[in-house]
């Protein structure tokens, strides 16, 4: 955590913390297509300034996979409920 | 040209935009060039090789359909037996034999010097020949008719998507598919895309992943505690596991972007209660091939018990030989044969013990406990699995049985021997869930080939698609390119084979 890029720079953890809220809102609340739209537009921007800031790739990959997570968690959540 | 590279990025969509361009009486010729190309990519001179066995098939094929008598149908199985079965053995275990030997001859204190041939081992030779023998077979049989054109012939051999790694296609499954007209749809795309961002995902973000530790563990085994070993060969079973299904996942898309479906080759077999039932939902094309040219043919289990034992013995050998030349390939396939018949002669027992103390073997309990007893043996098949060779599996299991070195260091240990940082465990944590629930959506619908992620929730299905194109294909990019620049990208395992 100390060597952490994402988690010493409030701004990131702010940017992230956006996506994601705009992103499980996208999802829970079936919102429409803006939402899901903000929420990729937020975290690609975050993402690059991560990378500019010297963020491993490693460390930003695992913070898309948390996304990649959340969505295929919504999907699997879709899939039980038809 | 590995699904995993660059040179794959480029050309599959290319052909995927010429096959939809060309008009159709033209698109088998392009896809037979671009699977020779495919293949040649690897090394030019291997096209002679599945040329030879090709020509062979076909030929045999229409002798047999045009012959009259048995005689004659039977001369032509048993020559295209020969010749297909005798590349196979020439060029991928001849060296193995000529080792055995000499390891024989020096048993007896006679001074042998080594015998190597210095040969190349043609990619996919494993996959082509089996899949070519099933075709002759059955038109032998008489289960299926001889393909007069041999164009589409050459093409069910050699189609790009599954040429080097399977699935292994029954002629009846593919060539009907390959010679039908495909129009260009959207579910197909929609189908195709998901599977190419699913398998991408588990090849290039899991299982490459997983490699580095298990790597780094059986690099030193000797040094390495119980836990370490154990975790490594757990991460080898996800890894094995993710690597080829991400493959056959791969290859699923690719020909579904074609309008063509495969075969499933996975189906949830990490939830498996049984080793039967493992192998029965593991690699289920060359399961499902091995039963019914070899199991059956020797007698299966219409025999009685001894006979069915022995005919799995045989052919769970068989099986791990497939997989490679070198005995601990054998040695695995026996112990999962071992497993599989002392499953056999323990099942009426159990059930009767059962039915007697009032357990009920269908409950949530008993299955969970099952599932994990499979998965912790399964992981103990995977130690000759992996190992170079008979020593590293002594040396694998005289560690794990011995070296718990509990109150000094066990799992500090562990991790040190992994090689594995706090950010890396995470990494490895999230990968495992994301793995778990790709696992629970994708494997149970491979039937129909598509994701469960339309119809009904069409709304909402909308957003999960697109982000989760945008998001899975970052998480693929990002964390592939993490492993590349530390030089961690690694090609196909079942490549190999």
């Amino acid at each position: 955590m100390a060597d952490s890029v994402i988690f010493n720079s409030p701004l990131l953890i702010l940017g992230f913390a956006a996506a994601l809220a705009l992103c499980l809102f996208s999802l829970a609340k079936k919102a429409g297509f803006a939402a899901t739209l903000f929420s990729v537009l937020i975290f690609i921007c975050t993402a690059a300034y991560a990378l500019l800031l010297g963020a491993p790739l490693e460390e930003v990959g695992l913070v898309a996979i948390l996304f990649f997570c959340v969505n295929l968690l919504a999907a699997w959540r879709g899939r039980r409920n038809k | 040209m590995n699904f995993n590279s660059l040179e794959f990025l480029i050309f599959l969509p290319a052909v995927v935009a010429l096959y939809w361009i060309l008009p159709f009486r033209f698109r088998w010729a392009l896809l037979l060039a671009a699977s020779l190309f495919f293949y040649m990519s690897w090394n030019v001179w291997l096209i002679v090789l599945i040329g030879i066995t090709t020509i062979t098939a076909y030929v045999a094929a229409i002798c047999i359909s045009r012959a009259h008598s048995a005689g004659v149908k039977r001369a032509c199985l048993i020559i295209t037996l020969v010749i297909c079965l005798g590349i196979l053995i020439f060029f991928k275990y001849i060296n193995f034999i000529l080792e055995s030997v000499v390891g024989v001859i020096r048993l007896f204190n006679a001074a042998q010097d080594d015998i190597v041939l210095n040969i190349i081992l043609p990619v996919g030779i494993s996959f082509y020949t089996f899949q070519t023998l099933s075709y002759v077979i059955d038109v032998y049989r008489g289960d299926y008719p001889a393909e007069k054109h041999f164009g589409y012939f050459a093409l069910y051999v050699t189609y790009f998507p599954q040429l080097v790694a399977g699935p292994i296609e029954k002629p009846g499954t593919l060539l009907p598919q390959l010679r039908a007209r495909h129009e260009l749809n959207g579910d197909d795309m929609m189908a195709g895309g998901k599977w190419l961002l699913s398998g991408f995902f588990r090849k290039c973000v899991i299982a490459d992943f997983c490699g580095i530790f298990v790597d780094k563990v059986y690099a030193d085994l000797a040094s390495a505690n119980a836990l370490a070993i154990f975790a490594a060969s757990a991460l080898f079973l996800i890894q094995i596991y993710n690597d080829f299904a991400g493959y056959s996942e791969i290859a699923l898309g690719s020909a579904r972007l074609m309008g063509v479906k495969l075969s499933k080759n996975f189906d949830k077999p990490l939830s498996s209660t049984s080793f039967t039932e493992f192998f029965r939902r593991w690699h289920i094309t060359l399961n499902q091939w091995f039963a019914q040219y070899v199991y059956i043919p020797l007698g299966g289990n219409r025999r009685g018990t001894a006979r069915k034992l022995l005919n799995t013995m045989m052919v769970f050998a068989l099986c791990g030989l497939w997989h490679g030349a070198n005995w601990t390939f054998v040695i695995w396939g026996l112990v999962a044969g071992m497993f599989i018949c002392i499953e056999t002669l323990l099942k009426k027992p159990c059930k009767k013990a059962c039915g007697r103390l009032g357990i009920d073997t269908g409950g949530a309990g008993i299955t969970l406990l099952r599932r994990a007893v499979v998965f912790v043996l399964f992981v103990a098949c995977c130690i000759p699995f992996r190992a170079q060779n008979i020593g590293e599996i002594g040396v694998a299991f005289s560690r794990l049985f011995t070296a718990w070195n509990f109150g000094s260091g066990l799992f500090t240990g562990a991790f040190e021997s992994l090689g594995m940082s706090a950010m890396q465990l995470l990494l490895l944590l999230c990968c495992l869930v994301a793995m778990g629930l790709i696992y629970h959506m994708t494997e149970d619908v491979q039937s129909d080939g598509a994701l469960p992620l339309t119809g009904a929730y069409a709304r909402v299905n909308y957003n999960i698609n697109m982000s989760l194109y945008i998001y899975g294909i970052m998480a693929v990019a990002l964390c592939w390119l993490a492993l590349l620049a530390n030089s961690d990208v690694s090609g196909f395992a079942y490549f190999q084979f």
